[in-house]
């Protein structure tokens, strides 16, 4: 290092400083520098993920998996999070799973094959692998040496009613199991006791058989590819279901996957290791690693990504590296950084219950105003998302029916045609809606808006601020934690803002219904905990929802749900912006491999190139 | 003496007591989200979130679920559930003490070695051209943002990001199997936590010296032919220490209640400050209680500790 005056070397320590602290806060606001003409597609095709291992891929070593916050919740039968789906897909084998590359139908894990549909769709039958033993428990003590069997399978199920093992899905895709009503009732007299669903049978242990009250199969198929539909022995659960308040069965958990969780230490780590019990025949997972240690609190990703980067045998979790890392990847460590279709949405939801954006055309105006690339650019720009113009996101069926990137045709449509925004459009509609002069005046004008606390929450809310602003309103801008956003405003109907820019929604499994259902239908809208935040109450876009439940048919079922998509569109419930990727990183020395359903590192697929 | 300090024992429980209420009143009157709702989980509906809130008590009267808490707290040592982890709250405070009590420990030695012989030299040698550069250099600290200080440390010395890879870096603590290993991820936390407070005592001292310094008892000492080094040492500094006692003392009781935040958080330390950060954004109102709990045990014990000591250290004090 060359010798410098004081003088010279302040202003560069200075410079120094102030870069390294821009870098700490996550710096959300500054873009990726790429050439305009890359354009999303582009980006992501020079990123592509991996969906499955080398050839040359190696058995043994140690993977270590850095995550900056948890899992949602240890308990597979609570587990409701992308994230928490990483872990859980390597530990425990549900009825179906989904293989990295496959995103259309889940293959059988537990199950032998695909389920048996008869009755006209209300009957689904599985039969169960034989032979499939459980792990270690977490936690040590005497496990579970009995094999699986289909008993295991429905208490798996029925334990999700139990309040003690909040499970945030059971209500949806579960609720038309015969019985389901009855079992509520019985839990709500005895909270600590698993209640019995008669509509699941178990002729034999091998057998599982589930009858619907309707035809739902599609949905309540797929959902059993979540971890819920994982077998639990009910003599080895239930003493730690009873507990109150809360079941202790996660602490306490068998796992069936390639791996199980030898130790978990609520915020700080979570290490996995080869489930002696498993038999590799039964199962289509290879298992390369020996271990698997998830190292969690890395709150400041720039320097975790950077470690990654440079590093050895590491991978990101749970974050989104900031802009600053995926340029430094893009620049500097291509073969490193993948990127995925999250299969996830993000959009500003306009409350269509109060004025002013109980008026359709004001909703129009806010969406033609919008400059929806700087809303992107909050986040990253074109490597981390794709401007949505509609709400399907990419690789999720009815997506290309609903219009693909472009978006819907036709001219009722032109408000989202344009995603740098487009101001002479938005006046037109704020004239039809009554106001003369183009923009916003007179009383309800004033509007509130509560968004994130945080970049880059906080940068999209500041954007979609200045953004109303230009169109005459007046905005009252409250940030908040992320928790009390959702808790206290926005999923509160009654205490909700006019405007909510820091939502969106992440599919449970690949199926319009998963992506577009709760967060659009009128029926779903729920006096707290709501999801449908722009509480969209449309009859006709309802009767659509509820009447494609029904549909089956790999071309039917897509098309149906591709046009309520623009059906949805049409309203303008909420500005879309954003179809994100998930910005995945490795070592060097990391075989990665991306699993497409989740778009998270399959860790049950990835190897080492020097075990 | 031993009257005086059954006395503070006794106005300390009495003070956790208070202290227990209020922070109950705060996180159950004005909580900043509702733990029925995270509990239950996305999607719970109306009905699930009511049974969730029965589960967990929140729906019986508010000096019912009081009375509960207060004689768990002090009858059972049971700080209640995580509504996220879905752990027991004293469980995971215990699980994160011990890192937080060694990053305090080494970086309590760390600044009185530093900052204590800065004051005394700075004192002695006032306004030479070492006294104006100690005074300089520890502004510069003070004045240097823990989380700046912590960051430019790893990217000049860690040795997965550094440019001279001296020192383990971020989340090395975590990894770290031995005590020595453990020892050695703290280099860097140590010396970033102790970095502002070392200055701090520093220049306190240094006032505070100044001022004993002037008193006749010194120039008597020096008038008995007394050692310069034994007038400094044994008159000077003693009397001189007591604020800076004080101020270890609340320092002391304030990091091990989670105040190292920053610290921990930029080199992914896994103690009680972390924690407390995560709970925060998550909402979990049961651990934000217990940790603000045993923060003021911890104010409170070291606080009479820091005041029993005085005793000793100043022969002018004498308690009733």
């Amino acid at each position: 290092m060359q010798r410098r005056s004081l003088r010279a070397i302040v202003p560069g320590l200075v410079l120094a400083a102030l870069s390294l602290v821009l870098a700490a806060c996550g710096g959300g606001s500054s873009g990726t520098s790429l050439p305009s003409e890359v354009g999303a597609g582009q980006a992501r095709s020079q990123f592509p993920p991996p969906t499955s291992p080398p050839s040359s891929a190696k058995k043994g070593g140690t993977l270590t998996v850095l995550f900056s916050g948890d899992v949602d919740y240890i308990d597979p039968g609570a587990a409701y999070y992308q994230v928490t789906y990483m872990v859980d897909f390597d530990t425990v084998r549900p009825l179906l799973n989904w293989p990295p590359a496959d995103t259309a139908l889940p293959q059988p894990d537990l199950a032998t094959s695909q389920p048996t549909i008869t009755d006209s769709g209300k009957t689904v039958e599985f039969h169960l692998r034989k032979g499939i033993r459980y792990s270690p428990p977490l936690g040590g003590g005497t496990g579970w040496n009995k094999p699986v069997t289909s008993a295991d399978v429905k208490y798996a199920i029925e334990r999700t009613l139990m309040p003690g093992v909040p499970n945030g899905y059971q209500n949806i895709y579960f609720k038309d199991l015969v019985g389901y009503n009855q079992a509520v009732a019985a839990v709500k007299k005895t909270p600590t006791k698993a209640p019995n669903i008669s509509g699941i049978a178990t002729p034999d242990p091998s057998t599982i058989v589930f009858h619907l009250d309707v035809p739902h199969y599609v949905g309540f198929a797929q959902a059993l590819s979540l971890p819920a539909s994982a077998p639990v022995p009910k003599g080895y659960a239930a003493k730690y279901d009873s507990e109150q308040p809360t079941s202790t069965y996660g602490l306490h958990q068998l796992d069936t996957g390639p791996y199980y969780i030898s130790d978990y230490k609520p915020g700080t780590s979570i290490t996995l290791k080869r489930n002696p019990n498993w038999v590799a025949s039964t199962d289509f997972r290879p298992a390369y690693l020996d271990q698997i240690n998830i190292q969690e609190g890395f709150t400041d990703t720039a320097s975790a990504s950077r470690k990654v980067l440079t590093g050895s045998d590491m991978i990101t979790g749970d974050f989104t590296p900031p802009p600053e890392s995926i340029k430094l990847a893009a620049q500097s460590y291509k073969g490193q950084m993948t990127l995925t279709p999250s299969g996830g949405n993000r959009f500003v939801a306009l409350n269509t219950q109060k004025p002013p954006f109980n008026n359709i055309n004001v909703r129009k105006a806010v969406i033609a105003a919008s400059d929806r690339n700087a809303l992107l650019a909050t986040r990253g720009g074109p490597l981390t998302g794709t401007v949505a113009t509609h709400f399907i996101p990419p690789g999720i069926p009815g997506f290309q029916q609903a219009g693909g990137y472009k978006g819907p045709s036709g001219k009722q449509y032109d408000f989202v045609k344009h995603s740098s925004g487009d101001m002479k459009l938005a006046t037109k509609y704020m004239k039809k809606a009554g106001f003369k002069s183009g923009k916003c005046e007179g009383a309800h004008c004033t509007i509130t808006m509560v968004g994130d606390n945080v970049p880059p929450g906080s940068d999209t809310a500041q954007v979609v601020k200045s953004q109303l602003e230009q169109l005459g309103f007046s905005v009252q801008l409250n940030e908040v934690t992320h928790d009390t956003m959702y808790t206290k405003f926005c999923s509160v109907p009654s205490n909700a803002p006019n405007v909510c820019p820091n939502v969106g929604w992440i599919k449970d499994f690949n199926d319009g219904q998963a992506m577009i259902d709760i967060p659009f239908n009128g029926a779903s809208i729920n006096p707290s905990n709501n999801s449908n935040w722009p509480q969209l109450k449309n009859p006709t876009v309802d009767k659509a929802l509820d009447k494609a439940k029904l549909v089956t048919g790999a071309t039917q079922r897509p098309s149906t749900y591709g046009h309520i998509d623009d059906m949805i569109t049409a309203q303008a419930p909420a500005i879309p912006w954003d179809w994100d990727n998930d910005v995945n990183m490795s070592s060097k020395d990391v075989n990665m491999v991306i699993n497409l359903f989740n778009a998270f590192p399959d860790l049950s697929f990835i190897s080492l190139k020097n075990p | 003496m031993l009257r005086y300090i059954v006395r503070r024992v006794l106005w300390g429980i009495a003070l956790l007591f208070i202290t227990s209420a209020v922070i109950f009143l705060i996180f159950n009157i004005l909580p900043s989200a509702d733990p029925a709702v995270l509990r239950a989980g996305r999607n719970a509906g109306p009905q699930q979130i009511a049974q969730v809130r029965h589960t967990l008590g929140l729906d019986r009267p508010i000096y019912v679920q009081f009375a509960d808490y207060m004689r768990a707290v002090f009858l059972h040592f049971d700080f209640g559930y995580s509504y996220q982890y879905n752990y027991p709250v004293r469980a995971l405070i215990f699980q994160r003490l011990p890192a937080t009590a060694f990053l305090v420990a080494g970086a309590v030695v760390i600044w009185l070695g530093i900052g204590l012989p800065t004051g005394i030299v700075s004192a002695v040698k006032r306004r030479s051209l070492l006294d104006r550069a100690m005074m300089a250099t520890s502004l510069a600290l003070i004045s240097a943002p823990v989380f700046w200080l912590g960051l430019v440390l790893l990217y000049l010395f860690a040795q997965d990001l550094g440019r001279f890879p001296i020192f383990p870096g971020q989340g090395a603590y975590a990894e770290a199997t031995t005590f020595f290993g453990r020892a050695e991820a703290l280099i860097l936390p140590w010396f970033v936590l102790a970095a502002a407070s070392a200055a701090i005592y520093a220049r306190y001292l240094r006032s505070s010296m100044i001022d004993v310094m002037a008193e006749d008892y010194i120039r008597t000492a020096r008038a008995k032919g007394l050692p310069e080094r034994t007038v400094i040492m044994r008159h000077g500094v003693r009397s001189a220490i007591t604020p800076v006692v004080t101020l270890l003392g609340l320092d002391i009781g304030t990091l091990l209640a989670g105040n190292a935040i920053l610290t921990e958080s930029v080199f992914n330390i896994p103690g009680v400050g972390r924690l407390l950060l995560t709970s925060i954004e998550r909402s979990d109102l049961t651990v934000i209680q217990g940790i603000v709990l045993f923060g003021a045990f911890f104010i409170i014990t070291f606080n009479l500790i820091v005041d029993i000591a005085y005793a000793f250290l100043d022969p002018r004090v004498r308690y009733q």
